[in-house]
C-alpha cells in the first residue's frame, strides 16, 4: 500500500503560515506574527501600484499616503499631539483644556432708571443706558460688543457689583443680540435671563455673582450676530451702580 | 489500441460532524480537508480502534499494493465549516 501526505497547494492553508494571502492570517484564533528582514519594507499598495501604507523594519515607522510617517510614541492622559518634525518624531502638549478663553467688562451708571437697560462699553466707564433695545449704530459703536462665530461659546459668568442702598429690588443679567441689519440700527433681542439675582440686597457694599450660561440663553443667536451681556433693571432706580463682569467660554471648540 | 479509461468518483462530503463509509474494495483513495476543521479516519484493518487526524487545509492519499484492495474506511467530519473532498476508483 501507498500513502501519500497532501500539505501544499490545498486551499485552507498551509503548515508555514509564512504567505500573507494565506487564509490564516483571518483566523481569529491564533496571534499571527509576520517578521519582517533587516532593511525591508512591507508595503500595502493599491491596485494603480500607489503606495498605500509602508511600514519600514529598521525605523519601526508606519508611513501612510507616501508621506506621513505616524509618531511612534503617544501621549499622557489629556495631551495631544502639537508638532512634528516630519520624520515620525512628535512633539506631545497637555489638551487646551485649563485655558479657557475669557473676556471683562465693567462699567457704572449714576442712575440706572426704573426698568433701563445697562450695557457695557468699550474700555469701561460710564455704561451705555437705554429704555429699549433699538440701538442706531452710533451707540452701538461704544458698546464692548463681539460679533458671534457660533463655535466659542459662553458658559460661565462671574460678577463683582455694587449698588446704593435704596429700594430697588434689583436687575438681571441678559445676553442681547441680533443680526446686523441693512439699515444704521438694530433692536436688539433679549436671550432668557442669565440671572435675576443681581444686587437685589439693599446694601451698598460689594455683592458677589456667578453662575452658568446656557444655550437657551441665546437661542436663536446666528453666526455673524452683534451680541453682548447687559443689565436691565427690574424696578425702582438704581444709584451708583458699578459692576465687574467677566465671561469665560466653553475650553472646547465645536466646528 | 488504446488502454481502458479508468474510473473516477468525486465526493464532496459538507455535513459537519458525520460519518461517511467508502467499503473495502478500493484501489486508491484521496482524502482531501477544505474544511475549517480537523476530519478523522478510521479504518476496518484495527476493527476501527485508532483514529487519523487530518489537519485543516491537509490531505492524504492511499493506494493499494499490486493485486489488494484498500480496506473498508470511515470519514468523521469535524464541527464547523466542512468540506471535504474525496476522490475514489
Amino acid at each position: 500500500m501507498k500513502i501519500s501526505f497532501i500539505t501544499e497547494g490545498v486551499s485552507g492553508g498551509t503548515d508555514t503560515n509564512t504567505n500573507l494571502a494565506n487564509d490564516d492570517l483571518i483566523l481569529t484564533d491564533a496571534l499571527r506574527d509576520y517578521q519582517m528582514s533587516t532593511g525591508t519594507e512591507l508595503r500595502f499598495i493599491n491596485n494603480a501600484g500607489a503606495e498605500i501604507m509602508t511600514m519600514t523594519n529598521n525605523s519601526k515607522l508606519v508611513e501612510i499616503g507616501g508621506s506621513w510617517k505616524l509618531p511612534l510614541v503617544k501621549g499622557t492622559t489629556n495631551q495631544i499631539p502639537m508638532e512634528t518634525d516630519g520624520t515620525g518624531a512628535v512633539l506631545f502638549k497637555s489638551a487646551v483644556s485649563n485655558g479657557a478663553s475669557f473676556i471683562i467688562l465693567s462699567g457704572s451708571i449714576g442712575t440706572l432708571n426704573g426698568t433701563n437697560y445697562g450695557f457695557f462699553k468699550k474700555n469701561g466707564g460710564g455704561m451705555y443706558e437705554v429704555a429699549g433695545l433699538g440701538i442706531g449704530a452710533a451707540n452701538l459703536v461704544n458698546l464692548e460688543m463681539p460679533v458671534w462665530d457660533g463655535v466659542r461659546k459662553p458658559v460661565a459668568y462671574k460678577m463683582v457689583a455694587m449698588r446704593d442702598a435704596g429700594e430697588a429690588t434689583g436687575m438681571s443679567l441678559n445676553m442681547y443680540f441680533d443680526t446686523p441689519p441693512t439699515d444704521t440700527s438694530i433692536i436688539f433681542v433679549q436671550g432668557s435671563e442669565i440671572a435675576t439675582n443681581i444686587l437685589g440686597t439693599n446694601t451698598a457694599n460689594f455683592q458677589y455673582f456667578s453662575g452658568t450660561i446656557a444655550a437657551s440663553n441665546f437661542t436663536g443667536m446666528r453666526d455673524g450676530d452683534f451680541y453682548t451681556f447687559g443689565v436691565q433693571n427690574l424696578s425702582e432706580d438704581m444709584v451708583n451702580v458699578r459692576i465687574w463682569l467677566t465671561i469665560y467660554y466653553d475650553t472646547s471648540i465645536t466646528f | 489500441m488504446s488502454l481502458p479509461i479508468d474510473t473516477l468518483r468525486f465526493q464532496s462530503l459538507i455535513v459537519a460532524s458525520t460519518a461517511t463509509t467508502l467499503n473495502a474494495g478500493l484501489y486508491f483513495t484521496t482524502i482531501i480537508n477544505n474544511g475549517a476543521a480537523s476530519i478523522e479516519i478510521e479504518q476496518s484493518g484495527d476493527g476501527f480502534t485508532t483514529a487519523l487526524t487530518i489537519a485543516s487545509g491537509q490531505g492524504i492519499s492511499f493506494s493499494a499494493s499490486a493485486s489488494e484492495v484498500l480496506p473498508q474506511m470511515k470519514i468523521t467530519t469535524g464541527a464547523g465549516t466542512t468540506l471535504v473532498s474525496v476522490i475514489t476508483n
